[in-house]
């Protein structure tokens, strides 16, 4: 096995990150557009939905998708 | 254009389809895409976004009956067109890289243990960051699947997105990541058994590097 020592260590960050009950991307997608307006009306989903903030941290392409949501929201909001 | 509410856009989009309606979904859904494509698109984009709307509209009409209303109908519909633009976008960065490409580490930087030998000793005392990756590295190797193994490698140490690691491995997003989250739990419970560490206890050690 070839394995670089960055990719180890993060590795090693992840276990200790690593959660018994973690969402998988399915269920984080379905509850993505509460969460983002949860957020953007101040409330605090990770508190609300933790589960959903932990898939968020662990997974790459969910948490482009959410920032892109979010990016694209702000901007409808704004021309209204 | 953002006022109707939820009952009245899914009125309006279910059968028969008003047609002043979809143009109106559909030039949001153009916004948004632009605004969360903007910095990440160089070539093309005005083309990539009609067709990524297109492609969103069709979804979100087909699917409908899966909008439970908890959100506004629009953040729903751009969900979906966000997950149409970006799943396509990634499809396109990665479809002629295979996972073997991906996994390989040029030669000089693979991480070495330091302890070839006596694998099943735990470490004495305060444990140092060396043993923690040491162990890991021996557990990577001795407890994890080939495809866990593989799947790792290729979203941390490769960057390809799940999606098409997953796509390559014949399964999907999901599945991929509960198959990460095995491993990860698989390894944290060995790790705490070996080096008598809690995973907070893994997260404070690496955290004051």
């Amino acid at each position: 096995m070839k394995i670089k020592e960055t990719t180890l260590r993060n590795l090693v960050r992840n276990i200790g990150e690593t959660q018994a009950d973690e969402m998988g991307c399915g269920d984080c997608a379905q509850e993505l557009d509460c969460y983002v307006e949860m957020l953007r009306s101040g409330e605090s989903p990770d508190v609300i939905k933790p589960l959903v903030k932990h898939h968020l941290d662990m997974c790459d392409n969910c948490h482009e998708e959410f920032t892109a949501l979010l990016q694209a929201l702000d901007e409808i909001e704004q021309g209204d | 254009m953002d006022q109707r509410t939820n009952a009245e856009w899914m009125d309006a989009l279910s059968e028969p389809v008003d047609n002043a309606a979809l143009a109106d979904l559909r030039e949001i859904l153009v916004r948004g895409l632009r605004a969360s494509l903007v910095g990440r698109v160089k070539a093309d984009l005005d083309a990539l976004i009609e067709d990524f709307a297109q492609d969103a509209l069709l979804r979100v009409l087909d699917n409908l009956e899966s909008f439970r209303g908890d959100a506004k109908f629009t953040t729903w519909a751009q969900k979906i067109a966000i997950n149409v633009a970006f799943s396509e976008l990634r499809r396109r960065r990665w479809k002629n890289i295979s996972l073997q490409d991906i996994v390989e580490t040029p030669e000089g930087e693979e991480y070495t243990p330091k302890v070839l030998t006596d694998p099943d000793a735990s470490p004495e005392g305060d444990v140092t960051i060396q043993e923690v990756l040491d162990i890991v590295y021996y557990l990577i190797e001795t407890e994890l699947t080939e495809k866990q193994r593989t799947a790792i490698l290729a979203v941390m140490q490769g960057g390809m997105p799940q999606e098409e690691v997953a796509e390559r491995m014949d399964t999907n997003r999901n599945a991929l990541y509960k198959l990460i989250h095995d491993a990860r739990r698989r390894l944290a419970q060995r790790l705490e058994e070996r080096a008598h560490l809690s995973t907070d206890e893994v997260l404070a050690l690496f955290d004051n590097v």
